[in-house]
């Protein structure tokens, strides 16, 4: 105890200067990685975006549980799928009206819309998924479909009904199938156990309204 | 083929000293474009054509203008696809034509437009990027990084004073464009147009937002960046105010 009795009285006289040398460790790491990517050739950012999108249509055609495709996401497969979609099914049935109007604009709310409520869903149930990768898978997963609508058409060109109604519904069961499993295998990883149903049902209504269109498609005589 | 060939060779040879190349390049384009436009006329839809040709001749022109530049392709195409998106939608409004091709057209050109500016022409043009990043748990954050002015820079990816001009103008007229159709659009009730309307702010606005807040930074946002403007201009008039007492 004695020998810190003279500490309570030192004082620091005003006149010593201070000084030191406060540095804060800046991450370089990020801004050489963007200086690469802000210089880079514009051949290599239209490569690597094309490569993206075509990894993810081979992920879809392939579904395996990868977190690699969630985190580089990026809209224009949803768009390209739901532009011919909606393209293919011009030419359509009596309730159109002249130049088929509606159906052209009913496919796009209906995807788009359709999807954006799905991942506010999600969202509110306490998903981690981010808004723009649940559109992406959403958007992907319609690909099946896509290429049910091609078979489809191809189908109607020929003359048997019942066989060729048959054979519509097998591989747009099928597709839906797919398009479902596929999503699932994305999207169910982000939420708690107990609510994975409750975030797959309004996928599954949500590709059993598509596959419903696709089906129902009867070309104008 | 042949004759564009021959185009190219008699305007280089009549051609001023100080005209550069590209120049002559571009005027070479338009002459190629209005051609493979008159042939397609014939296929498609006549008014998407007579647009495209009117703007790609706008675009080649106000490139040319703008003396100084170093990237005249991206200062093109920058300008081309907004150009010509808001074309097809004022032509196919007044002329009619085929809604679904309209529509289909307008909504390429629009996604064409956003990721040319986004990747693009943002970068080659004025240095500054945006883009989201999703982080290994998965949270997802929106990142804005500019170009650090340094002076161990090359002049050449340096960009000039006249493409940064033509790159803002083009970034903040179009969007305002967009949202008088809107306006127009909801107004007349024409509710099969508000989608690509709406389609077209959403993409041009979202664009703007993210070069702005490149510009101004992530450490002040918009609101610290007007009241340091007003503050400033406010400041400024009060001494000039004192000194002519």
């Amino acid at each position: 105890m004695s020998q810190f009795a003279g500490l309570s009285d030192i004082s620091i006289s005003e006149d010593i200067p201070v000084e030191g040398d406060i540095s804060v460790p800046v991450g370089s790491q990020n801004t050489d990685d963007d200086f690469s990517t802000l210089d880079e050739p514009v051949k290599d950012t239209i490569l690597r975006d094309l490569r993206a999108v075509g990894q993810k249509f081979v992920h879809v055609l392939y579904p395996k549980k990868s977190s690699a495709l969630l985190k580089d996401w990026d809209l224009w497969g949803p768009l390209l799928l739901c532009v011919t979609l909606a393209l293919m099914m011009q030419g359509g049935s009596a309730d159109s009206g002249e130049d088929g109007r509606p159906q052209f604009a009913e496919v796009f709310v209906i995807i788009w819309f359709g999807s954006v409520i799905i991942t506010l869903n999600s969202k509110l149930l306490g998903g981690t998924i981010s808004f723009f990768q649940s559109l992406c898978v959403l958007g992907y997963c319609i690909l099946p479909l896509t290429v049910a609508m091609i078979v489809c058409r191809i189908v109607l060109l020929g003359a048997l009904s019942s066989i060729g109604f048959v054979v519509r519904l097998i591989v747009v069961t099928a597709s839906f199938c797919w398009s479902t499993f596929a999503s699932t295998a994305f999207l169910a990883d982000s939420q708690p156990a107990n609510r994975k149903a409750l975030v797959v049902y309004p996928v599954f209504l949500f590709y059993f309204v598509i596959g419903w269109m696709i089906l129902t498609f009867s070309p104008s005589p | 083929m042949m004759k564009t060939m021959w185009l190219y060779l008699m305007l280089r040879k009549i051609q001023p000293q100080e005209r550069t190349k590209s120049s002559v390049f571009m005027s070479v384009c338009v002459c190629a474009c209005v051609r493979v436009c008159v042939c397609a006329c014939v296929c498609v839809c006549v008014c998407v054509c007579v647009c495209v040709c009117v703007c790609v001749c706008v675009c080649a022109c106000v490139c040319v203008c703008v003396c100084d530049r170093r990237h005249p392709m991206a200062s093109f195409f920058h300008l081309f696809f907004r150009v010509s998106a808001v074309l097809v939608y004022l032509l196919c409004g007044l002329f009619g034509g085929s809604f679904i091709a309209c529509m289909v057209t307008i909504i390429l050109l629009l996604s064409c437009d956003f990721w040319t500016v986004k990747n693009i022409t943002g970068r080659l043009m004025v240095g500054l990027r945006w883009w989201n990043q999703v982080d290994d748990d998965g949270k997802s954050r929106w990142v804005f990084e500019s170009r650090k002015a340094s002076g161990s820079q090359s002049s050449a990816s340096r960009s000039s004073n006249a493409e940064s001009r033509l790159f803002w103008l083009g970034l903040i007229i179009c969007p305002v464009i967009w949202v008088i159709f809107a306006f127009f659009a909801l107004i007349s009730f024409k509710i099969k147009w508000l989608a690509v309307v709406i389609m077209g702010v959403v993409l041009q606005g979202a664009n703007l937002y993210g070069y702005v807040r490149c510009k101004v930074g992530a450490r002040t946002n918009l609101k610290n960046m007007a009241t340091n403007y007003f503050g400033r201009q406010f400041l400024k008039q009060a001494f000039t105010k004192q000194e002519e007492s």
